[in-house]
């Protein structure tokens, strides 16, 4: 074991504290010490786990062969790979210490998944492609959040946005469809603008109660949750309980891009899938270029960090803020249009369950930024796709522990990640004109 | 070479030897300008338009230090600092409303200065009363006042304080008149902070025989003339602002280049304030008085005793009588057209999705509106059954029991109002959940798990520990859902104090695992599944953990004991946060952490014991519907605690008697909402509408008065209730 000066110069290598730099080095030695444990001891000699490499329309990408490894063996190599690490965080400390503590998440996740699959096929790129479409009105919603945060607007109300959106594209889309007789595609579009619509006003009456009326930020955000849910159970009992044809948008169907889809393992996974998926990597992009690379972007941090500064250079904080909250509402709102027209078709009360908030989380573990909120909502729905992937394996884990999965992760995340996330300077305050 | 450093001062319109501030700050002036060899430069001001060109004329003097009594220059001296960033500028008795390297205010803590004096008024009192004369509603004056008063209370509980305010420094008529009024009403102490004002107060006030309490300097001094005026006998003591102390601390400090803006806090501890010797009083004043009094000023000094006054004059102990009196008149007024208007709405909703409108809308307009109203007639009519009764039925069988003593009929009647009541019992504990933790700036989203934990922790007790007496069993299982929903709140505290993670996300979560976890446990064939049954329940507890029920002869009506548990909760919640030092705490920490832990007090700790015991009142709710009502868990999702606790503290204004109010209105509009799905088939979500519309018509208060064209009230005190994002 090394002595208290080496410690410190572990740490310093880190950038962290000693006392932290030794917990991370008992963390990995821990993780290779369970994968051990509760996987490898267990395992049944001479099994192998299949990992399914293709997915998707076939034919339509270059096949490529299953990856089948070992079970036991490639246990013991995982634990070992991490005992390792763990000793050498522990004997000379690692520069990215962050870095490597993802590798251990990483290497922890493959050795469970080894497990679960053991004498089985588990097909791994048909579990990326669920955990994407999963993660995308996790997405959605933390890209709302960064909107609104990035001007210094709590948005607690996501929620009940995404709700609202939810309902909206039900309640449209069903009507034009099966009431007005319109085309699928006709139909979905109106629910789509309708939802868009919807979350507009329901950003809009944030702005007003945060901006104009000052209202608590977090309280204005919990009433306009409480609203959603309000008005969308109410008129959900009244309405579509008694109008079942004003239930049913039907769903959008995975386009494949030409070319792109067919490249192996990502290709499936990230490019064929349906519009509302493309338009989530369209809005990142422009979030991204509009937030860093345009005038009103260097607004809209500047009002987020320095509001009093910003309106003495002539920027109208109000006005920042006002556009900004409502396109936060518009995505939010896309988000619960997303739940709808790319997944089940069919509204159900509180059908948002969380999602909302647990895309404020990917916000913060992403830093603020589109494209950390999308990676951090990835792992999110990774952990949610994960839980119905190993209810199929007929895992020996009771189905509701990996149903709380995706809420732990969120709070070992926002645990872990937190103190190191600066949030925008004004964040949540209202701003008073002098 | 050696640099003549020069000291300004201005006057605040009043002259140097004013017998008051002037004249003490410039008395510190001198004696630092002697101490370390510089000049003074001094000019009088006549006028307040003034200010700005004699401290212009100062600076072009060559003053690198300039001093002025700030409480009536301190805006102008703030208005022009920027423009001299080599000169320094010192404000006696001034608190600068911005940061400025340049500007140093030096602040007192009046309230222990009025804290000793009342204190003293206490023990002198013979009739119990006492009078305190404020000139304006400023905070130094606040301090004095807040202070005296809490001074009075701590040597003496039954004293009582007539306060006056004059509205005026200078008018000595009005003083005159206020002495008179005080004495009138029975005041035999009389302690005066009212600048000229308050010497004639005072003046008055002995001339009729009253003992009286000068502030700011020794009075003896000044309004008495060392008792060459008259009644100089009757001056009991002053409660004195070491002006010239002050003044020469903070030059000493200046010239040690040790000056570097904000402001500089004089009180006991650093000889800042202190009560004036009591003169031709001395005869007077008892031995045992005087010891009291030093002790009570080294507890002050130490901390061991607390003035319980903030910074800025807020009284951090009201009284519950004070309260419930702050809580006047215009704010239930909006309290009540906030529901009101959100009743409004709520109509509207009912009347615009019922089928049957909307079909009578399609024969004409009439009919329509005809078809509107009775929509809305008959749902309001069902939801005020619903929560209070129906009156003519209470009556006819009032006069039954009355006359045969058959109470049947009777406790059918008012079955609504106890259905209300035993509905308010779980939403009085939950809505002091979350207003303990808004008190100390936590917004616990997680009242709803720790309700199922509650319930959890409390259900398994009662079934599954066997062989006990009721009065151990029933404890037990209280206790059981308490520590429940107290750990399971303490995980989010624990992070929020660890880590910073915010709260609100985390208990959200964690409600969301206690679905699953409950959903685990008691799903059919589960650890804590009924054996044998299809449906995923936990067993029966014991009738030994049953909470008696108030009716026992009718068991359709589900009141129980636990609203006595509940009331009790109202006055614990409110003794603890308003009557000890752990609430003060979490008070502090609430108001604002930065200063609490300042003061040495352990905000991470705080915030967990406020999250736990925020925890322990969300399980006692699930406790009671347990043990109290169903007497088994089913796994029923989304009780709606969570949402409806938050409007309820918010309600409630996070005072324990508001929530306990809120809490029976919520009640009854659930028992109402209940009848009203049941006769006119309206979806009970029309709740959570109503309750979202009364968060946002009280969160914005200008909505209401918009709609109402209600005048705004004057600046109030703003509540804290929550943070951002980040550690605290």
């Amino acid at each position: 074991m090394a002595t208290s000066s080496t410690w410190e110069r572990i740490a310093a290598r880190g950038g962290i504290s000693p006392g932290r730099a030794r917990t991370y080095g008992f963390i990995f030695l821990g993780a290779g010490l369970l994968i051990y444990l509760l996987f490898a001891r267990v395992a049944a000699a001479g099994q192998a786990s299949t990992f399914v490499m293709n997915f998707g329309t076939a034919g339509q990408q270059v096949p490529i062969p299953d990856l089948v490894l070992p079970t036991g063996p490639t246990l013991y190599a995982l634990a070992l790979i991490c005992a390792f690490l763990g000793g050498w965080q522990l004997a000379r400390g690692f520069r990215q210490v962050n870095l490597v503590l993802g590798i251990i998440a990483g290497l922890f996740v493959w050795a469970f998944l080894t497990w679960a699959s053991q004498g089985r096929a588990f097909n791994l790129t048909g579990m990326l492609n669920s955990a994407l479409l999963r993660a995308v009105p996790i997405a959605l919603a933390g890209l709302s959040g960064v909107i609104c945060e990035r001007c210094a607007v709590i948005n607690i109300g996501i929620e009940g946005m995404m709700l609202t959106g939810a309902f909206t594209a039900t309640l449209m889309g069903s009507l034009a469809l099966n009431i007005w007789g319109w085309p699928s595609w006709a139909s979905m579009s109106f629910g789509l603008v309708s939802a868009l619509i919807s979350g507009a006003l329901m950003g809009l009456l944030l702005a007003v109660l945060a901006i104009r009326f000052k209202v608590n930020q977090i309280i204005a955000g919990t009433a306009i949750n409480i609203l959603a849910v309000g008005i969308t159970s109410f008129l959900s009992a009244r309405i579509l309980a008694h109008f079942q044809q004003l239930n049913s948008t039907g769903t959008l169907q995975p386009v494949p891009i030409p070319l792109l889809s067919r490249i192996p393992i990502i290709g499936p996974v990230i490019f064929e899938q349906n519009l509302l998926v493309y338009l989530l990597y369209i809005l990142l992009v422009v979030t991204h270029v509009v937030l860093f690379h345009t005038r009103w972007g260097l607004r809209t941090r500047a009002v987020g960090e320095h509001p009093r500064a910003a309106d003495t250079l002539g920027v109208n904080v109000f006005k920042v803020r006002y556009v900004n909250v409502t396109i936060g509402g518009m995505v939010a709102a896309l988000g619960g249009a997303f739940l709808i027209l790319g997944s089940v078709g069919r509204f159900d009360e509180l059908m948002t369950a969380g999602k909302g908030f647990i895309g404020l989380a990917a916000m913060i573990f992403g830093k603020w930024m589109p494209f950390g909120a999308f990676g951090a909502a990835l792992i999110f729905g990774f952990a949610d796709a994960l839980q119905t992937k190993l209810a199929i394996l007929q895992v020996p884990i009771p189905s509701q522990f990996l149903l709380m999965a995706p809420y732990l992760v969120t709070i070992i995340v926002l645990a872990g990640v937190v103190g190191e996330a600066v949030p925008p300077a004004a964040d949540g305050k209202p701003y008073e004109k002098q | 070479m050696q640099e003549q450093f020069r000291i300004g001062f201005v006057t605040d319109g009043g002259r140097i030897d004013d017998g008051s501030f002037n004249q003490y700050a410039y008395e510190g002036t001198v004696r630092a300008a002697q101490e370390h060899g510089l000049t003074v430069e001094l000019i009088e001001t006549r006028s307040p338009a003034e200010y700005e060109a004699n401290i212009r004329q100062v600076i072009e003097r060559g003053c690198q230090w300039v001093v002025t009594v700030g409480s009536t220059t301190g805006t102008a001296v703030e208005r022009i600092a920027a423009r001299y960033p080599k000169v320094h500028f010192v404000l006696v008795d001034y608190e600068p409303l911005q940061e400025s390297r340049n500007v140093t205010g030096l602040v007192f803590a009046e309230d222990q200065a009025g804290f000793l004096a009342g204190a003293l008024a206490g023990l002198i009192t013979e009739r119990n009363v006492v009078g305190f004369i404020g000139g304006m509603d400023v905070p130094p004056v606040r301090k004095f006042r807040l202070g005296f008063e809490h001074g009075v209370a701590f040597t003496n509980r039954r004293a009582k304080v007539l306060a006056v305010t004059t509205n005026s420094f200078t008018d000595e008529q009005k003083g005159r008149e206020a002495a008179d009024r005080l004495a009138e009403q029975g005041a035999d102490v009389v302690f005066a902070a009212a600048g000229g004002c308050g010497s004639a107060a005072i003046r008055a006030a002995a001339a009729r025989g009253v003992w009286v309490i000068g502030s700011d300097q020794d009075h003896w001094e000044t309004t008495f003339r060392k008792s060459k005026e008259p009644g100089a006998d009757r001056l009991l003591t002053s409660a004195v602002k070491r002006v010239d102390q002050a003044v020469y601390e903070a030059l000493s400090r200046a010239v040690a280049g040790k000056l570097h803006g904000g402001s500089l806090r004089f009180d006991l501890h650093n000889d800042g304030i202190s009560l004036a010797p009591f003169h031709a009083a001395d005869v007077a004043v008892p031995s045992e008085v005087r010891g009291k009094i030093l002790e009570i000023a080294e507890g002050l000094r130490a901390g061991r005793i607390r003035t319980r006054v903030g910074p800025k004059g807020e009284d951090l102990e009201r009284r519950l009588l004070a309260q419930v009196t702050a809580w006047n008149w215009q704010s239930a007024a909006m309290i009540f057209l906030a529901i009101f208007t959100a009743l409004v709405v709520g109509a509207i909703f009912i009347a615009t999705f019922d089928p049957k409108v909307w079909a009578a809308f399609g024969q004409g307009i009439g009919t329509g509106l005809a078809a509107a109203g009775a929509s809305v007639v008959k749902a309001y009519g069902a939801f005020f059954e619903g929560a209070f009764g129906n009156p003519a039925r209470i009556f006819t069988s009032l006069q039954i029991w009355l006359e045969t003593g058959d109470s049947t009929r009777l406790l059918r009647a008012i079955y609504p109002i106890t259905e209300g009541l035993r509905l308010a019992t779980p939403y009085i504990f939950a809505g002091l959940a979350v207003a303990l933790g808004f008190r100390c700036g936590l917004f616990n989203i997680g009242a709803e798990g720790q309700y199922f934990i509650g319930g959890l922790a409390s259900v398994y007790v009662g079934y599954a520990v066997t062989g006990l007496p009721w009065f151990i069993h029933l404890p037990l299982a209280l206790a059981a859902g308490i520590l429940g929903g107290a750990l399971w709140a303490s995980i989010a505290g624990f992070l929020k104090a660890r880590t910073g993670a915010h709260e609100v996300i985390n208990t959200i979560m964690l409600n969301y695992i206690s679905y699953r976890l409950a959903d685990y446990l008691l799903q059919v064939g589960g650890p804590m599944a009924r054996p044998g049954d299809s449906r995923p329940v936990s067993p029966e507890i014991l009738p030994t953990a049953y909470l008696p029920q108030f009716f026992p002869n009718d068991l359709a009506i589900r009141l129980n004991t636990g609203l006595l548990l509940a009331l009790f909760a109202v006055w614990f919640v409110y003794w603890l946060l308003f009557k000890t030092t752990v609430g003060f705490e979490i008070r502090a920490v609430g108001a604002n952490p930065r200063a609490a832990r300042t003061a040495g007090i352990s905000v991470a700790r705080n915030i967990v014991l406020a999250m736990a015991l925020s925890g322990g009142l969300a399980g006692l709710a699930g406790a009671h519907d347990i043990l109290g009502v169903l007497h088994f868990m089913p796994n029923a999702f989304f009780s709606g605690y969570g949402f409806d606790s938050i409007a309820l503290a918010l309600l409630g204004k996070s005072h324990p008697v508001g929530v306990l109010l809120a809490a029976l209105l919520f009640g009854f509009l659930r028992a109402g909402a209940q009848r009203m799905q049941g006769v006119a088939h309206v979806p009970i979500d029309i709740i959570s509408i109503l309750q979202a519309l009364i968060i946002i018509f009280i969160a914005a208060p200008e909505i209401i008065r918009f709609i109402y064209r209600i005048r705004a009230p004057k600046a109030t005190a703003e509540m804290v209730f929550t943070r951002g994002w980040g550690r605290v």
